[in-house]
């Protein structure tokens, strides 16, 4: 668990856990609904069945939102810097992600972040972090790098 | 356009897919249509269940007022929901089909309960690589005070 909480103390190679979650069709459902993104992919499996994707391709089941993937991988930093303690200590400022392959209901999916990097400019301290996102094959399913503003 | 509303939001995203810009019709750099949308306790708090999220921030007015953000705020990432609100039904991200690749986003100002957030967007740049066609969308959410809310890029793959 990361305990570091300033940004002297903050070394890269520190690793900031995220949430694990077992994805059901519910959770998806509920995330639609939630960001009213009502696209078929996520529920119409008889869309599923009969599209073929780019390169002949089909999707096994419904898929997560990409967007649910990076709102997961975005708890990682706010875990990390806006603790239930009221110690609010940075701030989240960027997140760039790739979502590699589907994530589907039944998966188990785990986000992890380590600091690969940390600066100080004129006006700010900053730490950039690796945010991976690995299914229960060890599969990686999605890729993405965060920013975060220290403010101590 | 109608304004956003979330009891009658269109959730039927085939209705009048035929209307919608294929890959061929996007102009890049054009600025497409949106509309306003306030972002109430509610919207906040249903988002922030949805990625099982309980931070006090978003739930526990008493707690957030003693923080440094004085008052209740959504999860950061609560911008996923900017898109489908802030535009009609024949926006085109709406075509089934639609696969997210990628997003990168500046999250520059929380976004509060009773904000109002507009949305400049257009779609920037459009390709063809390994025969699969791709838009990528930019998008900057402002709140009531014009102040960016944040600022970003999805990369999507096209069906048609």
């Amino acid at each position: 668990m990361a305990e570091a909480r300033s940004f002297d103390e903050i070394d890269v190679g520190l690793e900031v856990p995220g949430p694990r979650v077992e994805v059901t069709r519910a959770m998806i459902r509920e995330f639609a609904e939630a960001s009213f993104d009502h696209n078929p992919l996520h529920w119409d499996d008889k869309f599923l069945e009969e599209t073929e994707f780019a390169g002949g391709k089909k999707f096994d089941d419904v898929i997560v939102h990409g967007l649910m993937t990076y709102s997961l991988m975005t708890r990682a930093m706010t875990d990390w810097l806006l603790p239930r303690d009221g110690d609010l200590w940075g701030e989240h400022r960027r997140l760039e992600t790739r979502f590699r392959k589907p994530i589907y209901p039944g998966d188990a999916v785990e986000v992890r972040g380590r600091v690969v990097d940390k600066r100080e400019t004129r006006k700010g301290k900053w730490v950039v972090c690796e945010i991976m996102v690995t299914n229960q094959k060890d599969q990686v399913v999605a890729t993405g790098e965060a920013m975060a503003e220290i403010l101590r | 356009m109608e304004a956003f509303d979330p009891q009658t939001f269109e959730t039927d995203f085939w209705k009048d897919a035929e209307n919608r810009a294929g890959w061929d019709d996007l102009e890049p750099g054009v600025v497409l249509k949106s509309r306003p949308v306030e972002i109430t306790r509610e919207i906040i708090q249903r988002f922030a269940r949805s990625i099982g999220d309980d931070n006090p921030l978003y739930f526990d007015e008493a707690y957030a007022k003693g923080t440094r953000y004085g008052g209740l705020v959504a999860p950061p990432s609560i911008h996923a929901l900017f898109l489908f609100a802030c535009t009609d039904h024949d926006h085109f991200m709406r075509t089934p089909g639609t696969v997210n690749m990628g997003q990168n986003w500046w999250l520059h100002c929380p976004v509060r309960p009773g904000d109002t957030i507009t949305l400049v967007s257009r779609c920037l740049d459009k390709l063809i690589r390994k025969g699969k066609t791709f838009a990528i969308h930019d998008n900057v959410f402002r709140n009531q005070r014009d102040e960016v809310v944040c600022s970003g890029r999805g990369w999507t793959m096209r069906p048609y």
